[in-house]
């Protein structure tokens, strides 16, 4: 029995081949029926916008390319240069896993969706009863571990894209922006993702504008907010409070005089302006203004840059709970091959104790026999402990020598010599 | 009298300690990302609390009256008073980046507190009366009202300028909003304006009654007078919405040179029946 695994990733691929090996539900439901008609008995199949992966377990005799051949059959592609995915077997594999689910692995360094989407692969592996006690146990120690870095290390803290770090920065001019007013200027991917994030904080008022109102009506319906129109919208400046403007205009949209003239109205309070468009949409000279704090994408991304720098610097701290998470999942794993032998030594053992519980059933009252049945389980229980306990701590040896410590137990207690490792799964 | 003379200045240079290493602690956690830090320092100026509670209440037992009759005492007090405000404002908003500014004055005033500490003497029976203690006692929660709203000022101003600047370092990231930074200042600018006023009323009638010969044309009266006039008139400028935001740190933090430049020059240069 061994665990191995591939993994396709950002690393390794362009984003044009991670595309096209990129699995949805249906794919991933075919590949594990191919797999488990390959010998493969348990696994998960990750598949994100960065990276499609498999990591298994299978009988020693199941090839390890199996995984990759299956995939690329599922999606019909032919070949897969060397350099275009990982390979790993055994430790490594839950390592890499474990790495994966902690988010040092990721293209952005702690991205905090990759633990819920390894997640959910155990739960579809699950659905599709392609667990076992293996991966059961494996995806208790992965959870395990996301918690863990998550509550002892920072490597998910701090903005590190230009929009959430906009609106992390505004967090540093407001307290609250319950009673702030806020003005997007655009409607593109970017200018939609910042106020996705700005309605989280539940501003009293959101305004859209863009050129185009379809798209400028579309945002404001997603962000409850309210349209206005592009040639109106700088009629407003003065009530608002926030400005994050995000538009692929060639010329500055708003100029200096503009946001001069509304900020007399504004009587002092100040105006935070996030310019997160290239080429720039606001003039940068109002920055000038005593009360006006404007930041472009240059400045955003400083903060991105130093964010991205701490989660880098916490990779060492994630290393060392992933080593202890490898280490307690391998000492319960390396007990697997042990387990079947205490299974059968204390089966061998109570069939003697019910046995001779049997013999005496008519010889006492129900209240007798049911002290010493009671008693009896407890003295086999204290008798084996020791054995249970020292046959599981053989775990630390090799294969070989584990063999030999089983056999010696079998053939003192004379009990049957069925194959061990095809009763694994069943005694876990 | 001398053993027990020793054990003050035993005591206050212990007490100073304290508050070194719990100023040291909150310099440190502002520069570094150490979270066990945070624990430490709020441990540390808990203790030194105490400890100077302790030390208050000991000066009080040994010199059988309140401490608040001569410069020594009174700078203790202050001390005592700016580190408890600011214990007390850091439970309640959770902030902990602003500590070492406001920490800086508490050991300055304990600097000087033990400077100043002088032999244990029978206070003027005036003093001793527990109504003055009350002037005195509202005229120093006043001035460290006017100090905590100029340290939250500067660090506003600060906050301003590395906004502006694009310097995101650990100590941008230690410092609160600019909001909140507003809201303190302002806060502890007005608990200041109320307990001067306060002092200085109770100031204004006790002062013929205590000291008849005495009148309000005393050096210190009229500095004081002048103090609370600057306030006042941020305080109506403010209230009438006419300055608000960065001007109103800015007012603060000018008020509170001319606080400072009052005092001092009402002291080295004038002689006047307060004696601090």
């Amino acid at each position: 029995m061994r665990i191995f695994g591939y993994s396709i990733n950002h690393r390794t691929c362009d984003i044009k081949l991670r595309e096209a090996l990129a699995l949805n539900d249906e794919e991933r439901g075919m590949l594990i029926e191919r797999l488990r008609n390959k010998g493969v008995k348990e696994g998960i199949i990750l598949s994100t916008c960065n990276r499609t992966e498999v990591i298994a377990v299978g009988e020693d005799d199941v090839p390890a390319k199996v995984l990759l051949d299956e995939t690329l059959k599922v999606k019909n592609i032919i070949g897969l240069g060397k350099n275009n995915f990982d390979e790993f077997y055994e430790e490594e594999a839950i390592e890499h896993l474990f790495a994966v689910a902690s988010g040092i692995d990721s293209l952005i360094v702690g991205d905090s969706q990759i633990l819920g989407q390894v997640k959910e692969s155990f739960l579809f592996s699950a659905e599709n009863q392609f667990t076992g006690p293996i991966f059961n146990r494996l995806q208790l120690a992965t959870l395990k571990l996301g918690k863990r870095v998550i509550s002892e290390t920072a490597i998910g803290e701090g903005a590190v894209s230009v929009s959430f770090a906009a609106i992390k920065l505004i967090e540093k001019y407001y307290n609250t922006l319950r009673d702030k007013t806020v003005l997007i200027i655009g409607a593109g991917e970017t200018a939609k993702l910042a106020a996705i994030h700005i309605a989280d904080k539940n501003p009293v008022k959101i305004y859209v504008t863009n050129r185009t109102p379809e798209r400028g009506v579309k945002l404001a319906e997603k962000v409850g907010g309210e349209f206005v129109g592009f040639e109106d919208f700088k009629s407003l400046l003065h009530n608002v409070d926030v400005i994050i403007s995000a538009t692929s205009s060639k010329d500055f949209i708003l100029s200096y005089d503009e946001v001069k003239s509304a900020m007399k109205k504004r009587k002092g309070k100040i105006l935070v302006i996030m310019d997160i468009a290239l080429p720039r949409d606001v003039d940068p000279k109002v920055a000038q203004l005593e009360e006006v704090f404007y930041q472009d994408i240059d400045s955003l991304n400083i903060i991105v840059d130093q964010n991205i720098e701490r989660r880098k610097a916490e990779i060492p701290k994630v290393k060392e709970i992933i080593a202890t998470e490898l280490r307690a999942f391998y000492e319960w794993f390396n007990t697997l091959d042990v387990l079947p032998t205490v299974k059968k030594l204390r089966a061998f053992f109570e069939e003697i104790r019910q046995d001779e519980m049997e013999k005496i059933k008519y010889k006492l009252n129900e209240r007798e026999f049911e002290k010493v049945n009671e008693m009896t389980r407890r003295l086999l229980g204290r008798i084996l402990h020791n054995p249970t306990v020292n046959l599981k701590s053989l775990s630390n040896l090799n294969e070989e020598e584990k063999a030999i410590y089983c056999e010696v137990i079998k053939e003192l207690f004379n009990i049957d010599n069925e194959n061990d490792t095809e009763n694994k799964s069943e005694s876990i | 009298m001398g053993s027990f003379l020793s054990g003050e200045k035993i005591f206050a240079i212990v007490l100073l300690l304290f508050y070194l290493f719990t100023f040291s602690a909150y310099l440190i956690d502002v520069k570094t990302e150490i979270p066990r830090l945070t624990k430490i320092k709020r441990v540390a100026i808990f203790i030194t609390l105490l400890f100077h509670l302790i030390f208050i209440f000991y000066v009080f037992t040994n010199r059988n009256h309140i401490p608040l009759t001569n410069k020594g005492e009174l700078f203790s007090v202050v001390a005592f008073s700016v580190t408890l405000i600011y214990f007390i404002l850091e439970l309640l908003t959770e902030i902990h980046g602003t500590g070492f500014l406001i920490l800086f004055f508490s050991l300055l005033f304990q600097v000087l507190s033990l400077l100043f500490l002088s032999p244990v003497q029978t206070p003027p029976s005036e003093i001793i009366n527990s109504y003055i203690g009350i002037h005195i006692y509202t005229a120093i929660l006043g001035y460290v009202g006017f100090a905590i709203s100029a340290a939250y000022g500067l660090m506003y101003i600060v906050l301003v300028s590395k906004l502006k600047k694009n310097r995101f370092d650990i100590f941008f990231n230690k410092l609160p909003n600019l909001e909140i930074l507003s809201k303190l200042s302002s806060t502890a600018f007005y608990t200041g304006f109320v307990m001067l006023t306060t002092a200085l009323i109770l100031g204004i009638i006790w002062l013929p009654r205590i000291f008849p010969e005495r009148g309000f044309f005393d050096p210190k009266v009229i500095a004081t007078l002048l103090v609370w006039l600057v306030y006042a008139i941020g305080a109506l400028l403010n209230l009438l919405k006419i300055i608000h935001g960065k001007k109103f740190v800015y007012l603060s933090l000018t008020a509170f040179g001319f606080l400072i430049a009052a005092s001092a020059v009402t002291t080295l240069l004038t002689s006047s029946f307060h004696s601090f």
